[in-house]
């Protein structure tokens, strides 16, 4: 009788365990999943409680704001995170009881754009933490500002040229027409500067082909020494007027495989330039170094050469060292990046040493 | 009146700034040229001008600074500011006024436009020259 109740409830306690153990292992997957959610998201997880203790963070919050789960947990949220605009907002959340979301533009511990939502989380009608959501959102309004500060630019390139030609025309229809000794002159600059604009789309609509991702190489193998002496007979004129010796110093036999039509504008372009900022008389050298990796071909001027401090932004869509003088040569300040572009979409890499006084060499890199 | 008004052109773009001043040479203006911020600054410095044409990008000293400047100086206090900038935002236009500039013309601008600006300027130094004087007479 004693035996057949105690096995009862010994069975009956066994059936318990097992339904308490399922439980357990429910409730655990759930904090697994949950965990693993927390874990591969790219938004910076941060959960406090009322008096701002740190009780998650997921591994991007800890990537932010270089800080571990261990050293956090526990501690008070300014301790952790020395930052008083995220401070500010968990305050807010826990004082109101009120979703915030906010950008914040953080300078300390880290120099990055936030988009910072915090919800509060509410126990029995009482606020008694708040999650964090921080989104990294630096890159995004870094690509932003690049965008506007390229409209800005090109609308200013396209505007000064169409003031001129404007400003001239109305000059000569006001009565300019009859300045016999002005006219023709204003005539050519309003040619000048209508060439000036047509030269500019054209590069602009290169760059945003090259700068397009499907494009594609139509690669080959080819003779560099041939596609330089090639393009010689565009320069000549140009050449001859400065007294500019041109020497291809590029191997016969040397052969390389890209896309031949990109590699000859990125020629053009540096030939063109080692030309335009060549002194009287000066020299271009254009030869080629064997690489482990590839080739290095050189496109060397006996120019003024480039300022120190002008040499880490010469590759950038419209910085120039001398803007007048690049006017004045007709350039349209986005010849290098067209190059630097073509380079890198061969896997290759762009470069200049220069040495004020004595000239600059131009390199690009084609790998094997 | 005859225009013996001085007045200083300062524009990087040498076609620009040949634009202008062969239009205002034709309206009898006493036009001097320069072609960056740090020309401007000295001669604006030696010799006061009766009005300064203005373009705002400028190689070295911006405009912005080159108007605050001319404001500062006690004795420009007369001078006009013509800017003429392709800058055509109106947070630009704002910020220039606040400097003192009286005018402001956005590139491609219109030559009628210009020439309209300078000659009611040139008027009105006209008319205060003419009040100051009758009353010096009273």
């Amino acid at each position: 009788m004693f035996n057949s109740g105690l096995k009862k409830k010994i069975a009956e306690l066994n059936s318990a365990l097992e339904l308490l153990k399922e439980r357990l292992n429910t409730l655990e997957n759930e904090n697994n999943r949950g965990r693993a959610i927390l874990d591969s998201m790219v938004e910076g997880v941060i959960v406090v409680d009322k008096d701002t203790r740190v009780l998650s963070l997921n591994p991007t919050a800890e990537k932010i704001f270089n800080t571990t789960r261990e050293s956090a947990l526990g501690r008070i949220f300014l301790e952790v995170f020395p930052n008083n605009d995220i401070a500010e907002v968990i305050a807010l959340v826990l004082g109101r009881g009120e979703f915030i979301s906010r950008e914040l533009n953080l300078v300390w511990p880290v120099q990055k754009v936030f988009q910072v939502n915090a919800s509060p989380i509410s126990e029995s009608g009482a606020v008694s933490g708040c999650l964090l959501v921080i989104h990294d959102i630096t890159e995004i309004r870094r690509l932003e500002n690049m965008r506007r500060d390229f409209v800005a630019n090109v609308s200013h390139e396209l505007k000064t040229p169409l003031t001129s030609i404007k400003g001239f025309v109305e000059t000569l229809l006001e009565g300019a027409l009859d300045d016999k000794e002005n006219s023709v002159n204003f005539l050519k600059i309003i040619n000048n500067h209508a060439d000036r604009l047509n030269t500019l789309i054209n590069d602009l609509l290169d760059l945003s082909h090259i700068e397009s991702k499907g494009v594609a190489l139509k690669k080959d193998k080819f003779a560099l020494s041939i596609l330089v002496d090639e393009i010689m007979p565009v320069f000549r004129s140009h050449a001859k007027k400065k007294g500019i010796e041109i020497r291809n110093e590029i191997p016969q036999g040397l052969q390389i495989t890209a896309d031949r039509s990109k590699i000859e504008q990125v020629l053009v372009n540096l030939i063109n330039n080692a030309i335009k900022y060549n002194k009287e008389k000066g020299s271009v050298r254009i030869y080629s170094e064997p690489l482990a990796s590839g080739i290095k071909v050189v496109v060397e001027d006996s120019g003024a050469g480039i300022p120190a401090k002008d040499i880490p932004r010469i590759f950038e869509r419209f910085y120039r060292v001398d803007k007048a003088r690049s006017r004045e040569l007709g350039g349209t300040g986005l010849g290098l990046s067209i190059v630097k572009h073509i380079i890198e979409l061969h896997s290759g890499s762009v470069g200049v040493e220069s040495t004020e006084g004595l000239g600059s060499k131009f390199w690009f890199t084609i790998p094997k | 009146m005859a225009n013996t008004k001085k007045v200083i052109i300062v524009e990087d773009d040498r076609d620009i700034n040949e634009l202008i001043a062969y239009n205002l040479r034709k309206e009898g203006f006493d036009v001097e040229q320069v072609f960056d911020g740090l020309s401007a600054r000295r001669r604006l410095a030696e010799e006061p001008f009766n009005i300064v044409i203005l373009d705002i990008m400028l190689p070295g000293i911006d405009g912005f600074d080159i108007c605050r400047e001319i404001k500062e100086n006690p004795g420009q206090a007369r001078t006009f500011i013509v800017v003429v900038s392709a800058k055509c935002h109106e947070q630009d236009k704002l910020y220039a006024h606040l400097l003192g500039a009286d005018c402001y013309l956005t590139k491609p601008f219109n030559l009628a436009s210009l020439l309209n600006a300078v000659r009611q300027i040139s008027a009105n130094f006209d008319k205060e020259f003419l009040v100051r004087n009758s009353s010096v007479r009273v």
